[in-house]
């Protein structure tokens, strides 16, 4: 275990390295950021001095060194539009986005693997059938359009819930929903395929030999077999979760730091871009990491070799 | 089988029938099959793979693939019940507890998950409720010792991929005896071992029945295993039962051409050219047995009776019978 773990907090550090220059090439290339500030009758000299204050002017290397070591401390440099430190501005946003991942993480994992379960255990029934029926939209609607359908429906229409912004409960409703379209169905499918490899093993024909009720031969026999590829599965997806929110964080006037990043870029805000990307980042390598120690918790074969 | 004067037989099959719907027909994978099996006795059912002698042991548990397959008709009496009419939660309780089965495969039977010592616990806390940790685990240590696990107080906390094949038979056998059932199924016991290994688990599977007076049925296509530890022999072909007779009565007199077929490339007999004598053909298709005898495309002595209608039960001697027209056209015909 120990090695195990040795190793994938390395393999951390060297993902982090790699993100960091990317983040900082990726904004340098996008053009001039002092261009952009200053007005276009300002004068060359007045543009230097801008450039210099923000630190353009020095060699790239020392740049990306700068930044590097501000990025540990979590200095990004204050913020072009906000003129406060991007970290502040990020964290001011994140407990928005945070909620509604985690809402929509809960929905996708728990209802995603409980269809699964249940389609994979009747399989070729009717439940299955439409489950999968399910699943297959969820993999071809993408979720702008299903966040679009449900505003027309249920907010316009029916007038059930509110249209955009954060506020009680049912706001949380749409955007969740929207938000863990894709991973639900990915995750449905395969909870299903993999708790029907495993419901054909040797091992849960034993269990059920022994005369274990159906509930401990899928729950404990099963599921805990079927659960790594799944775990795998949503490892990657949580990726959406981050990412996703900036297209659901935009339709629904969500204040998080997707509709953050999408101002940052068009203001070509270069420490809050880079604050963003870089922190969103670490915290999606960071959870990759508890997925991978929740592996060797799952399987002794990881734990013990 | 040998049904001994007054006691009354521990398991008593009769025209068991389990089908298989696919896609392409009906498999017949079991087709009117009966046996009994006294106390204290050991049956081994022989045929090749698709005859339905697994089919046969996972019906007498009641473990057939849902829903395609499906007991169609039949009994199985267990101590006087018979184990088709029960509900699936009495069934569920019988299992492990009084009927036990030993599977095929030590490398898979085991859940990868779970050590050891959590998955010999279960069938404890679940048929015998014994909840106590320290109990458990001294009831397991004492399971594991009967087997011949070394050091079992060490090899509770191990967990599957750690032990080898040998010792993982070892532990699926120490699992069915657990709640010591009066009818052990062992499901092909040794096919998944070496040779070496599968001798110390024969005799092992021989020491306890012996020791504990179970009744035992042994599944196997090989007839080499049958001999080393069976009282009584069946043999299946097609899903039916072709020959039954106790073990010294089947080696020397075998009746059904398909066993002389079968001892013939078990006593390695050569066919004149030093091959290893085969079974000209193949095993039919279960979904596509017509009328008669299922063998009858393989058999040297097939006459035309024997494809026009299934031949009826002869019997040889009280302990000896067989379905072969070829045979009962013998008896009839002169002085055995």
């Amino acid at each position: 275990m120990t090695s195990y773990l040795t190793s994938r907090v390395l393999q951390a550090i060297i993902t982090i390295i790699g993100i960091s220059i990317v983040v900082f090439a990726l904004s340098r290339l996008s053009g001039d950021a002092a261009a952009l500030l200053i007005p276009p009758d300002a004068s060359e000299r007045d543009r230097l001095a801008l450039r210099e204050q923000l630190g353009l002017d020095k060699p790239i290397i020392v740049q990306y060194a700068l930044f590097l070591k501000g990025a540990l401390s979590f200095d990004f440099g204050n913020s072009f539009r906000f003129g406060k430190p991007a970290l502040d501005v990020y964290m001011e946003r994140f407990p928005a986005t945070l909620q509604l991942a985690f809402v929509a993480s809960l929905i996708s994992a728990g209802v995603g693997v409980l269809i699964g379960v249940y389609s994979a255990v009747k399989s070729g029934g009717l439940t299955d059938r439409a489950a999968n029926l399910v699943a297959l939209m969820g993999q071809a609607i993408p979720s702008f359009a299903i966040s679009i359908l449900m505003i027309v429906i249920l907010a316009v229409e029916f007038r059930l819930l509110p249209t955009s912004g954060m506020g009680d409960w049912t706001s949380f409703i749409m955007p969740a929903i929207a938000l863990s379209w894709y991973s639900l169905a990915s995750l449905t499918r395969m909870t299903r395929s993999s708790m029907h490899d495993v419901l054909d093993t040797e091992y849960v024909r034993l269990a059920r030999l022994k005369g274990l009720p159906e509930r401990t031969v899928i729950w404990k026999h099963a599921f805990r077999n079927a659960m790594l590829p799944i775990l795998t599965l949503f490892s990657l997806q949580l990726v959406f979760f981050i990412s996703g929110s900036v297209i659901v964080e935009s339709i629904f006037a969500w204040p998080g730091v997707g509709q953050l990043s999408i101002q940052a870029i068009q203001a070509r805000d270069y420490p809050l871009v880079q604050a963003i990307v870089f922190l969103s980042s670490v915290l999606l390598v960071a959870l990759n990491l508890g997925v991978d120690v929740l592996y060797g918790f799952i399987d002794p074969r990881i734990r013990l070799s | 089988m040998t049904q001994m004067s007054g006691q009354p037989a521990l398991l008593e099959v009769k025209n068991l029938r389990t089908y298989f719907r696919t896609r392409a027909g009906v498999a017949k994978a079991v087709d009117g099959v009966s046996f009994s099996l006294q106390q204290g006795r050991t049956l081994g059912i022989v045929g090749e793979s698709g005859s339905g002698k697994s089919v046969t042991m996972m019906s007498i548990v009641r473990l057939i693939a849902k829903p395609a397959g499906r007991i169609e008709s039949g009994e199985i009496l267990f101590e006087g019940k018979d184990l088709l009419k029960l509900t699936d939660e009495e069934m569920r309780r019988i299992r492990g507890d009084q009927i036990a089965v030993v599977t095929q495969d030590p490398m898979t039977s085991l859940n990868p998950v779970y050590s050891i010592g959590n998955q010999l616990e279960e069938p404890l806390r679940l048929h015998q409720g014994i909840k106590t940790k320290s109990v458990l685990r001294d009831k397991v240590i004492a399971g594991l010792r009967r087997v011949g696990i070394p050091a079992p107080e060490m090899r509770v906390r191990s967990y599957p991929h750690q032990m080898s094949g040998g010792q993982r038979q070892r532990v699926v056998t120490a699992m069915a005896l657990e709640c010591h059932p009066s009818l052990l199924l062992c499901d092909e016991p040794t096919t998944a071992l070496d040779v070496t290994v599968q001798m110390q688990v024969l005799r092992l599977l021989r020491e306890i029945q012996r020791e504990q007076r179970l009744s035992m049925i042994i599944v196997s296509h090989d007839l080499a295993v049958i001999a080393r530890v069976c009282d009584d022999v069946a043999v299946m072909y097609a899903g039916r039962i072709v020959e039954k007779a106790g073990l010294v009565s089947l080696f020397e007199n075998p009746s059904h051409p398909y066993t002389k077929a079968l001892m013939r490339s078990l006593n390695g007999e050569t066919d004149g050219k030093g091959r290893l004598h085969a079974i000209e053909g193949q095993p039919p298709d279960v979904r596509q047995i017509k009328r008669g005898c299922p063998f009858a495309p393989r058999c040297r002595e097939a006459m035309d009776i024997c494809t026009s209608e299934f031949p009826p039960e002869v019997v040889l001697s009280p302990n000896h019978t067989t379905s072969c027209w070829a045979v009962s056209a013998k008896i009839g015909s002169g002085p055995r």
